[in-house]
């Protein structure tokens, strides 16, 4: 296995405050990384960097390089667009455009300049499909995706992700805006999906943490406290701290 | 207890006061209007061009006012409208708190500029230019309906603006987060996301900005040059329903007044026009959105 | 909410109430009302009478002092044979006369009554017709219900028999009041307007007619061609009516029909 992301020594600052302290991290490709910690911990922000989405915050600078294929992206030479086509995102709270099912999968490539009908028909069937929800949306594709229920909405977004074609997934607490039903469609989906990408999460809820991911990093304080294979982390933690973390003694 | 029944009572009586005021002023224009629309026949008014209320056997026809109403509407909002949203993404996306604060209250004074004052630096301005580079046109004087058109998109632009901020800054930034997320430049996102996003705020804009516009009176009877007739190009003088009543109201007197009061029914029924194909064509819009 | 309906009723009896037999119905023509309203102002702060002013023209005013409707008819036109009633006092209380202005740049200097014709009604359209330089003729009017307006186009005779004006057709600019008459002449060179004489002032020019110089002796001696005499007509024999008819031709009277751009008759 390749280590896809190699981030060594990042330090992070919003404003005056510093929200990730030195972290050094290998991740590997095609396996899924689970991130967990208390809220504040800075395992969000992490996930901002993987796609430069902290551009968008004003006052917020980082130090340290984050290796992407061997590429340091935490520099103004790389450019992010770049970046965010292999690099994809799926936040919290399901946000699909106020466009139609259809277009919502097709944002990412037309935005790339393509036009080829057939070729955006093809994307849209195998990125529903990949995100398990052709089956249930075939037949409206040209309806409003605002009308399709949270779960369907949030694997909306993970096939509008997909359609771009990326190496990595980037999913922040996607299931926690969604009911358990929901949430265990998108776990299965989780684990069909890291056959063909490598998905890194930020998960508050250590059982999914525990069910889905490989690897798991404990992130207190912007400080990455440990990280190591997921039953290591659950079963036989290093430290005290992700092991108080664990049994539920904080956060 | 005692206090929310005051409160409720207060409450209701502002409604009923407010209703009844412009159930009125509607009353008031019609019983006022009605006379001529009875003499005349309404069809016939809005069918013919001829307005000759002074004439032995006078005619009211509007026609001609009624469609340079709806020219010059149009046409200043086909210059407003865009500039509108432009200087608001703009302002929203492209510079600095700083500076759009400044912009945005430097817009607002704008808005609240009377429309009197707008016309007579049009007036000054565009007339004197129209008339200093074109008095060789016969027929021209600079009053004329491209100063009009002038006017009036300057009038509705502050209100545009306003709006069309408003609604661009209430986007909710997941949409901008997700739109970049997918390798999306920040113009597609304000182009294909934002404004969508925010298209019942600027729908709600251009809805405010016709208002403006079509009832416009004082600035656009300063610079339109008032003639009642079908200009053949822009650079020639037109008169819109509003200044048809504010040039002839003060000598006016019996079925000619009466005419003058139906142009305000006519002017009021276009407004209503207005407002429900805008709001059918928001709620259709609406259907894919929600 | 009965209380304020009683008040209200209270408040409109109380006024119907002081309309007393004390006062004058003055109805008429459009341009003879703006100055009588001066005129009647100043005769109500020193005598107990209430005076109605209605403008609708001069035949209807004719029509309602012959009626007895008003108790003064206003009229700019003299009285046909038929409207002429043995029991009708008719009085001339002053003289409106009509000047044509010009840009102060333009060498024209004098017009006939029938280049006015062409001019406004688009048979002519450029100064040089008339021994000017080649510009466009920039026409200025009043709008519809105006007195002036009225009084000018019948001399220069743009109005049909149907009274149909022959102006509208010709690109003018309509404007509403003597002082935008004057900020369009005086800002357009081309540009051609009309107004009272009293309301001529050095920022335009006023041209002859038919060579003939306006001014209040010209005017007087019936030699200026555009002018019309403001009549006010009323049944004889009515004490009340004949007092405020004989202020209006006082001192003090014609001093508030000059002050309003009118020629005065005594």
């Amino acid at each position: 296995m390749n280590n896809i992301f190699e981030i060594i020594n990042l330090n992070l600052w919003y404003g005056s405050k510093q929200a990730l302290k030195n972290i050094s991290i290998n991740i590997d490709d095609n396996c899924v990384v689970a991130l967990i910690g208390p809220s504040g911990c800075g395992k969000s922000t992490f996930l901002r960097c993987l796609n430069r989405m902290n551009d968008l915050i004003a006052n917020c600078r980082i130090e340290g390089s984050i290796l992407f294929n061997n590429e340091n992206v935490n520099s103004d030479s790389y450019n992010e667009i770049e970046l965010r086509k292999k690099v994809g995102m799926v936040f919290q709270r399901p946000n699909p455009f106020p466009m139609s099912i259809y277009e919502n999968v097709i944002y990412g490539p037309k935005c790339q300049g393509l036009t080829n009908k057939k070729e955006l028909d093809s994307i849209v069937e195998n990125s529903l499909k990949k995100a398990a929800l052709w089956d249930d949306v075939k037949d409206r594709l040209h309806s409003s995706a605002l009308g399709l229920s949270g779960g369907q909405q949030q694997r909306l977004c993970i096939a509008r992700a997909i359609a771009m074609e990326p190496d990595v997934l980037l999913m922040d607490e996607p299931t926690s805006a969604l009911d358990p039903i929901a949430t265990t469609k998108i776990e299965e989906l989780i684990n069909e999906l890291k056959k063909d990408y490598t998905i890194i999460i930020v998960t508050h809820s250590m059982q999914q943490a525990a069910r889905i991911s490989d690897y798991t990093a404990f992130f207190l304080m912007g400080e990455l406290i440990e990280y190591d294979k997921t039953d290591v982390i659950f079963a036989n933690p290093k430290n005290s701290k992700t092991e108080d973390y664990i049994t539920g003694r904080f956060g | 207890m005692k206090k929310q029944v005051f409160f409720e009572t207060l409450y209701k009586l502002s409604i009923i006061f407010a209703s009844l005021l412009l159930l009125l002023i509607i009353i008031f224009i019609f019983l006022e209007g009605f006379p001529a629309l009875r003499e005349y026949g309404f069809i016939k008014m809005i069918f013919n061009g001829e307005w000759q209320p002074t004439a032995k056997n006078p005619s009211f026809g509007l026609l001609y006012m009624i469609l340079s109403t709806v020219v010059s509407t149009i046409l200043s909002l086909l210059i407003s409208i865009p500039i509108g949203i432009l200087s608001s993404v703009c302002l929203v996306r492209m510079v600095n708190a700083k500076i759009k604060n400044i912009i945005m209250f430097i817009v607002e004074i704008l808005a609240g500029i009377p429309s009197v004052i707008v016309g007579f630096f049009v007036l000054k301005t565009v007339v004197s230019f129209l008339y200093d580079h074109f008095y060789y046109m016969v027929g021209v004087s600079g009053n004329s309906m491209l100063a009009a058109i002038f006017v009036l998109a300057l009038m509705s632009l502050p209100t545009i603006i306003t709006v069309c901020v408003n609604s661009l800054e209430a986007v909710d930034p997941m949409y901008t987060e997700a739109s970049l997320g997918l390798g999306a430049n920040k113009i597609q996102t304000i182009y294909k996301v934002e404004l969508r996003a925010a298209r019942s705020g600027i729908f709600a804009a251009i809805v405010l900005g016709a208002g403006r516009v079509i009832g416009e009176t004082m600035a656009v009877m300063l610079v339109s040059g008032n003639a009642i007739n079908l200009p053949k190009n822009l650079l020639e003088p037109t008169r819109t329903l509003t200044s048809n009543i504010a040039t002839e109201m003060s000598y006016a007197s019996g079925l000619h007044q009466n005419a003058l009061y139906a142009s305000g029914i006519i002017l009021f029924i276009m407004i209503m026009i207005i407002n429900i194909v805008l709001l059918v064509l928001l709620n259709k819009g609406g259907v894919d959105n929600a | 909410m009965k209380k304020i309906l009683s008040l209200v009723l209270i408040l409109l009896v109380c006024t119907s109430c002081k309309e007393s037999s004390n006062q004058l119905e003055v109805s008429g023509s459009t341009s003879i009302a703006p100055v009588m309203e001066k005129l009647i102002a100043s005769y109500e702060k020193d005598n107990n009478v209430k005076i109605n002013l209605t403008a609708d023209g001069s035949s209807a005013g004719i029509t309602a002092a012959t009626d007895g409707v008003s108790d003064i008819g206003m009229s700019s036109r003299s009285l046909t044979k038929d409207e002429l009633k043995d029991d009708l006092n008719v009085n001339i209380i002053g003289i409106d006369a009509i000047v044509v202005v010009v840009n102060k740049n333009n060498g024209v200097d004098n017009l006939t009554i029938d280049d006015l014709h062409d001019i406004y009604s688009g048979k002519k359209t450029n100064w040089k017709d008339f021994g000017g330089i080649n510009r466009p003729i920039v026409l200025v009017s009043r709008e519809n219900g105006s007195g002036t307006r009225d009084a000018f186009e019948e001399n220069i005779k743009v109005k049909t028999d149907q009274g149909i004006s022959l102006v509208d057709s010709n690109n003018p600019v309509i404007v509403n009041s003597t002082g935008a008459v004057i900020e369009n002449v005086a800002q357009k060179e081309g540009a051609i307007g009309y107004m009272s004489l009293g309301s001529v002032d050095d920022e335009i020019k006023a041209i002859k007619l038919n060579g003939v110089e306006p001014s209040e002796q010209s005017i007087i001696d019936k030699k200026y061609p555009i002018t019309r005499d403001f009549y006010l007509v009323s049944k004889k024999d009515n004490k009340k009516v004949d007092e405020f008819i004989s202020f209006i031709l006082s001192k003090k009277g014609q001093q508030i029909m000059e002050n309003e751009g009118f020629i005065k008759v005594k």
